[in-house]
């Protein structure tokens, strides 16, 4: 899947009231192994202009660069599917990588005589789908299917399109933090649609790319926008990286907003908002400040340093694009305690294999074909934490740890909230950006 | 023959040609090795910079080019040379300056040509495909294309360079602009090669615009490009597209008419394009065209739902046209049953209020006709009740009542869906008046009010001040962990104890000194200026005190002290060192630290010992009495300052001037009265001391965003407000619309400091309500509970000052309403502010003439009154609610009246 081609491109074909859309897959994995163009769906779609407007949505996410870096990103347009037999998950990451998207399209969008396959995979969308899309309404009958008209052996050599799909790099790191973030959040504040649409309406609209940064609290019928944090508010960081529902405003039925804990003093954090569409679910989640792509927020490396690849193996063989993984039937199955399947979840989600689902609070898989050998070269700071440990670089100094680096000397106290270090990545960042290497190293010495 | 260099300075095109051409293999690799040689040195020294400004200097870049397309290997090779387009020309003047001669140019074409088919269409690919802006000659590509029947490009820099190339038929900026015809001529001068490859010049038509533009071939190839992409339009207009022009339009549609495009064709890529949602003014460009081509409704009809979707996703520009396109195709009866009741959802879910309104009209109109058509209307008006404008509410429950009765049971349970998704937004009256039209039990409000209420009033946490501690031992960690905190929250007084360590540090018996300061100095972060100074600027013979010593100066030189303290290894006891975390002393401290010196038989040096004054609270009669005891130099001039009241001298007092400030309009402005006895500390300048009369600016050099600044006067806020006023104008000032993108972080800043908040306080708080930004108006929502939350809030003077803002117009209306309603929503503060809310009222309606936003403040009022049961009486309201006018406002005035009367 790293670089495959398509068959042909995506197409919709037909009027406005027998509309055939026909998106095609790039290789994938299935239970039954590595597959050049599987198949995960060929039927009608119950809420045509949900499934349209959902992927138009998760495509302008996937298009837009929020903020504008120095060294820019090539887009990737082109989502990762993943289809668990009753539910098809569509993923993608805004070109920053600042935002993630998920569109669950469930049980109920499709048609009860059709059949949802497994597998992961990522699927073409181009520009002119793009168009077509805009035009499906909810009149239409919409055919959909997920993959190709023909199997692969039946293509002649050379009608390939050569487009090749390399899935970002960054989008599998990405993949690891959202998880990790993700699973820490509590469900904040729900909004019904008029609230909702309320509250959009009264967003700052004035700040150009990623728009204002700001803070909201609940209160009777609204959700207040504050400039400082306090307990219980919610952080919204660039405003404008929520524009993109406006195509699902009209199909909101309910917007549920997540956040982790939040205290006087919090620089930034990231928040999680759920729409809830008729069959269908589009989670966003947005990072805590726009210019941070979530390829480095360092969340799953804590976690990380307690986790053994080897229980990462074990976890994989039992796992089967679950779209909820029951931690206590795996905890049955392996014998292993709760805290290490949930290290070994972690481990597989350093090369894409575990997603958290925010509205059911529990994990689910998917398989991309990653070696584990991304873990070294996606985790350098782990790595380096590896390194000193192994080297006899740290020694107890009063109640602080002394970690040798090179030639200069850091102190550690993991005795106080949070664990603090005098590196300069912990004054810079503090525990924002996940424990520096003096830290990650501190906890592997004392086990 | 002609030496090559030679030819290269004066030669022609011809000339050029006929010896290049005669070259055997090695010759030619031989020239194309010099030629690379000689540009690459012109290019390093700067000299293809004039090339396209000159010419002269032009026709040496034709001449050099012509020989690097035949001498070169590959058409890579070849573009590494380029032919001396008008890119420069275009990014300075947004106006298309064809510099290449006519000769030129076909002596380009026929170097191309010279080589094969296969040859010029990778060159045409290579300098058209790119991403990036590349100089590219319109008329030599063009020439290509046709020649060779080469495919279109597709590249965005291709139309881009071509639109710019024909925008000299609009003139600069305007279609009549003195250049058209030239640039007519340049353009029409198209280059054409025969079988021979010879280059035939094409006569010019004709003079007018109309026919230069319809004597353009390929225009609608052009404009499907455009639209294709959306940053080749700038192209047309120079550098910025909002500044393209208007009668352009006109002429696309004048080529309509003339059948210069294929409408169907032209309408279905405008539409592609708005479905993209472009930036606003590739939007407004991209309707503009959309418009010009007049598209009738059969032709709109296979696009019916693009248009419903740009209800949606659509600027206010794009969603106003498709809402006009889809009422007029309804009027044909061309729209699908449900088209309607979802356009209403989509409009409706919009902030856009004229679009609301529009769409009600266009409801209004289909309701009258009989039949499916008009029940699905009405399901589609009642989405309108969820909206907050009490007008649009009521016009639907007009239509309701009107023609309710047409719907069926299985409408009338829609509609009834739609009113209970309502019920938050309506008022209880409307609500069970469209309830008694639709039937059916009244819809629990808890059940749909999901939202939880458990904040608190207090929004910033800064109401209660922490004492700043100070380390007991001094080393490299404590050192590290200081300099993290000030890292993590510079614009507090973390800095201080920073600064206490460092000059512990730097005492010459300290034995981590070397490693600290060295470790610190090693952070490229930013660090206290002090650093900077002692790094970059070096000490000897820097004065502190310079000549423009404004009140944010004492920052820098107090710096400067330490900074000299420091590099000295002599650092003095710092007497400025705040307790609190607002950078306050005690007064107490002051006495103790004063005491200390005379002890030790010191003094503290000059801009320490004036900050310390500044910092410190107002002493006791018995301290007072201690500093007179103390009987040296820096204590009694400490002693007179407090004895004279300190800081609080300077007083403040507002007043409606006719000019402040450099306006000429009427502002309301504060009064700041001058120290009548200030600290007499030599070498301390004290002309800030006089005080300003409210006609001027007191301050307000563009520093007041340093987050120190408010540490330098913890205790008395007014006065720092009162300095800086003027900033808080600008930040709401018509005249000054980019100011105010850092009152959030000043307004946050200057609330550390205490202190009776008197009228500087406040009409900041106002103005920045008022502010130019969202951000602004956030933060001032924000700083007015907690000035609120801090006790320090004012009503009676906050409601005089609204009352004198909005009559002098130096608030904006609809900004305050929106702000205060942002401020009003906090539990608790609704209360508080309610007396502010009426006088802002009264002041409106007190209006001769009705104020923009007017409305938007009484619904807020009605808002509040209905949701804290008041009833009071509000000047102007019941003479404004008796008007028989049929305005928004007056209808809002009603509302608010029979409230308020209960």
């Amino acid at each position: 899947m790293e670089a495959a081609a398509y068959l042909d491109h995506s197409s919709l074909t037909g009027d406005c009231n027998d509309v055939r859309m026909v998106l095609q897959t790039a290789a994938g994995l299935t239970p039954g192994g590595f597959v050049a163009h599987p198949v995960f769906y060929n039927g009608a779609m119950m809420r045509p202009d949900v499934a349209a407007a959902g992927l138009r949505a998760l495509v302008e996410i996937a298009s837009t660069r929020y903020v504008k870096t120095i060294a820019e990103i090539r887009a990737s347009l082109d989502p990762i599917v993943t289809a668990q037999g009753d539910r098809l998950r569509c993923e993608a990451f805004s070109a920053c990588n600042g935002v993630y998207a998920r569109l669950d399209l469930l049980g109920d969008s499709f048609d009860a005589h059709a059949t949802l396959g497994f597998g992961t995979t990522n699927i073409d969308i181009n520009p002119p789908l793009q168009v077509a899309l805009a035009s499906i309404q909810r009149g239409a009958y919409l055919h959909l299917r997920v993959g190709p008209n023909q199997v692969a052996m039946d293509m002649p050599r050379g009608s390939f399109i050569e487009r090749k799909v390399a899935m970002p790099e960054r989008w599998i790191r990405a993949l690891a933090e959202t998880q990790s973030i993700a699973s820490a959040f509590e469900h904040r504040v729900t909004l019904t649609p008029v609230q909702w649409r309320r509250f959009m309406n009264e967003l700052p609209t004035s700040s150009a790319g990623a728009g204002s940064s700001l803070w909201l609290i609940p209160t009777g019928g609204t959700l207040r926008q504050t400039s400082c944090p306090v307990p219980e508010s919610i952080p919204l960081a660039g405003s404008a990286r929520l524009r993109s529902t406006r195509r699902l405003q009209h199909l909101v039925e309910l917007v549920r907003i997540y956040a982790p804990p939040v205290r006087h003093d919090t620089p930034s954090a990231p928040a999680a908002w759920e729409f809830l569409l008729p069959g269908a679910r589009l989670t966003l989640m947005l990072s805590p400040e726009p210019y941070r792509g979530f390829s480095g927020e360092g969340a799953v490396l804590a976690a990380l340093s307690a986790a053994t690849k080897d229980d990462g193996a074990t976890l994989s063989e039992l796992l089967a694009w679950d779209a909820a993984i029951d931690l206590a039937a795996l905890s049955e199955e392996t014998g292993y305690s709760a805290e290490r399947i949930c290290g070994g979840l972690q481990v597989l989600a350093t090369t894409g294999q575990v997603g958290f689902d925010l509205a059911e609070q529990s994990y689910f898989h998917r398989q991309l074909p990653f070696s584990e050998a991304r873990l070294e070269r996606n985790y350098p700071r782990l790595e380096a934490a590896r390194t000193l440990a192994a080297a006899g670089c740290i020694s107890p100094c009063g109640d602080q740890l002394k970690v040798v680096s090179g030639e200069r000397t850091y102190f550690v106290r993991l005795d106080v909230d949070p664990p603090s270090c005098t590196c300069a990545f912990w004054i810079k960042h503090k525990d924002s950006r996940g424990p520096c290497k003096h830290l990650l190293a501190a906890r592997l010495y004392l086990g | 023959m002609m030496d090559l260099e030679v030819l290269l300075q004066e030669g022609t095109a011809r000339e050029l040609l006929d010896r290049c051409l005669s070259w055997s293999e090695k010759e030619r690799s031989a020239a194309y090795k010099r030629i690379r040689t000689y540009w690459k040195e012109a290019k390093k020294s700067g000299a293809t910079y004039a090339f396209t400004e000159r010419p002269d200097l032009a026709r040496i870049q034709a001449r050099l080019a012509i020989v690097n397309i035949l001498a070169s290997p590959s058409p890579k090779a070849a573009l590494e040379i380029p032919l001396p387009s008008d890119r420069v020309s275009l990014d300075l003047f947004g106006e298309w300056r064809t510099v290449m001669e006519a000769e030129f140019r076909s002596g380009v074409l026929e170097a191309i040509a010279w080589h094969d088919r296969e040859w010029a269409a990778e060159y045409v690919a290579l300098s058209t495909q790119t991403k990036a802006v590349l100089d590219i000659d319109i008329g030599v590509t063009l020439a290509l294309i046709e020649a060779f029947e080469l495919p279109w490009p597709d590249g965005a820099n291709f139309y881009r360079i071509w639109a710019a190339h024909l925008s000299g038929l609009c003139g600069r900026l305007g279609i009549d602009g003195v250049s058209s015809e030239a640039s007519a001529k340049e353009v029409l001068d198209q280059l054409h090669l025969d079988e021979d490859h010879q280059v035939v010049i094409k006569p010019l038509p004709s003079q007018t615009q109309l026919a230069a533009w319809t004597a353009v071939t390929n225009l609608d190839r052009l404009f499907e490009g455009l639209f294709r992409h959306p940053n080749a339009m700038p192209g047309f207009f120079g550098r910025d597209i909002r500044h393209y022009p208007k009668p352009f339009a006109h002429l696309v549609a004048a080529l309509f008419m003339n059948g210069k495009f294929d409408r169907v064709r032209f309408v279905a890529c405008a539409l592609a394009a708005l479905t993209r949602c472009d930036a606003v003014a590739s939007q407004r460009f991209q309707v503009d065209m959309l418009n010009a081509a007049q598209p009738s409704t059969s032709e709109l009809a296979p696009h019916i739902d693009l248009l419903l979707g740009l209800l949606a996703t659509g600027h206010s520009i794009t969603a106003a046209t498709a809402q006009r396109l889809l009422r007029a195709a309804d009027s044909e009866k061309r729209l699908p049953l449900g088209t309607f009741v979802s356009a209403c959802q989509t409009v409706f879910a919009r902030k856009d209020k004229g679009l609301h309104a529009e769409q009600l009209a266009w409801a209004e109109a289909r309701v009258k006709v009989d039949g499916k058509l008009a029940r699905e209307c009405l399901v589609g008006v009642t989405v309108a009740l969820q909206l907050e404008d009490l007008s649009l509410q009521k016009r639907a429950i007009r239509a309701l009542r009107k023609h309710g009765a047409k719907l069926n049971d299985e409408e009338r349970a829609v509609c009834r869906q739609e009113l209970d998704l309502a019920r938050t937004a309506l008022a209880d009256e409307l609500y069970r008046e469209a309830l008694e039209i639709l039937g059916g039990p009244i819809a629990d409000y808890q059940d749909r009010c999901l939202v939880v209420t458990n904040e608190p009033l207090v929004p910033c946490g800064n109401s209660k001040l922490k004492r700043v501690v100070y380390p007991d031992r001094i080393d490299v960690a404590t050192v590290a962990e200081l300099y993290a905190q000030s890292q993590v929250e510079y614009s507090r007084i973390t800095h201080e104890p920073l600064i206490y360590a460092v000059l512990d540090l730097a005492k010459p018996d300290s034995a981590v000194a070397e490693e600290a300061l060295s470790m610190l100095s090693s952070y490229e972060y930013r660090f206290l200026s002090l650093w900077q100074l002692a790094r970059y600027r070096g000490l000897s013979g820097l004065s502190i005190h310079c000549s423009t010593w404004h009140f944010e100066s004492v920052l820098a030189a107090r710096d400067l002290e330490l900074a000299r303290a420091i590099k000295s290894r002599a650092p003095h006891p710092l007497i400025s060192r705040p307790d609190w975390d607002n950078g306050s002393i005690d007064a107490a401290t002051l006495v103790d630290r004063l005491r200390r010196l005379q002890v030790a038989d010191q003094e503290a040096p000059p801009v320490d010992l004036f900050v310390a004054l500044l910092r410190s609270t107002q002493p006791s009669e018995d301290e007072l009495a201690a500093l007179y005891a103390l009987r040296t130099r820096q204590a009694k001039i400490a002693a007179e300052f407090f004895a004279a009241g300190g800081m609080s001298q300077m007083t403040t007092s507002w007043q409606v001037v006719p000019s402040a400030g450099g306006s000429q309009k009427p502002e309301v402005m504060v009064a700041l009265r001058g120290l009548a006895v200030a600290p007499a500390i030599p070498g301390i300048p004290l002309h800030w001391a006089d005080g300003c009369p409210a006609s001027q600016n007191c301050g307000g050099y563009g520093d007041s965003d340093d987050p120190r600044l408010a540490s330098l006067l913890p205790n008395h806020g007014e006065t720092l407000f009162a300095m800086y006023i003027w900033d808080f104008r600008k930040a709401s000032h018509d005249e000054y619309p980019t100011f105010g993108k850092t009152i959030p972080q000043v307004l946050r800043s200057f609330l550390h400091a205490r202190g009776p908040a008197g009228a500087a306080t406040h009409l900041a708080v106002l103005f920045s309500l008022s502010g130019n930004y969202d951000e602004t108006r956030i933060a001032a929502s924000d700083a007015l509970l907690e000035v609120i939350a801090q006790d320090r809030y004012d009503s009676d003077l906050a409601c005089d000052l609204v009352t004198a803002c909005i009559g002098s117009g130096t608030v904006k209306v609809t900004r305050l309403a929106k702000s205060l309603g942002q401020a009003t929503a906090a539990a608790g503060a609704a209360q508080v502010l309610w007396p502010l809310v009426c006088s802002a009222v009264a002041a409106v309606l007190a209006q001769q003439t009705s104020l923009s936003g007017a409305h938007d403040l009484l619904a807020l009022a009605s808002r509040i009154a209905r949701r804290l049961g008041k009833r009071d009486v509000i000047p102007h309201l019941s003479a404004a609610a008796a008007t028989s006018s049929g305005s928004k406002l007056v209808a809002e005035a009603r509302q608010l009246h029979k409230l308020l009367e209960g």
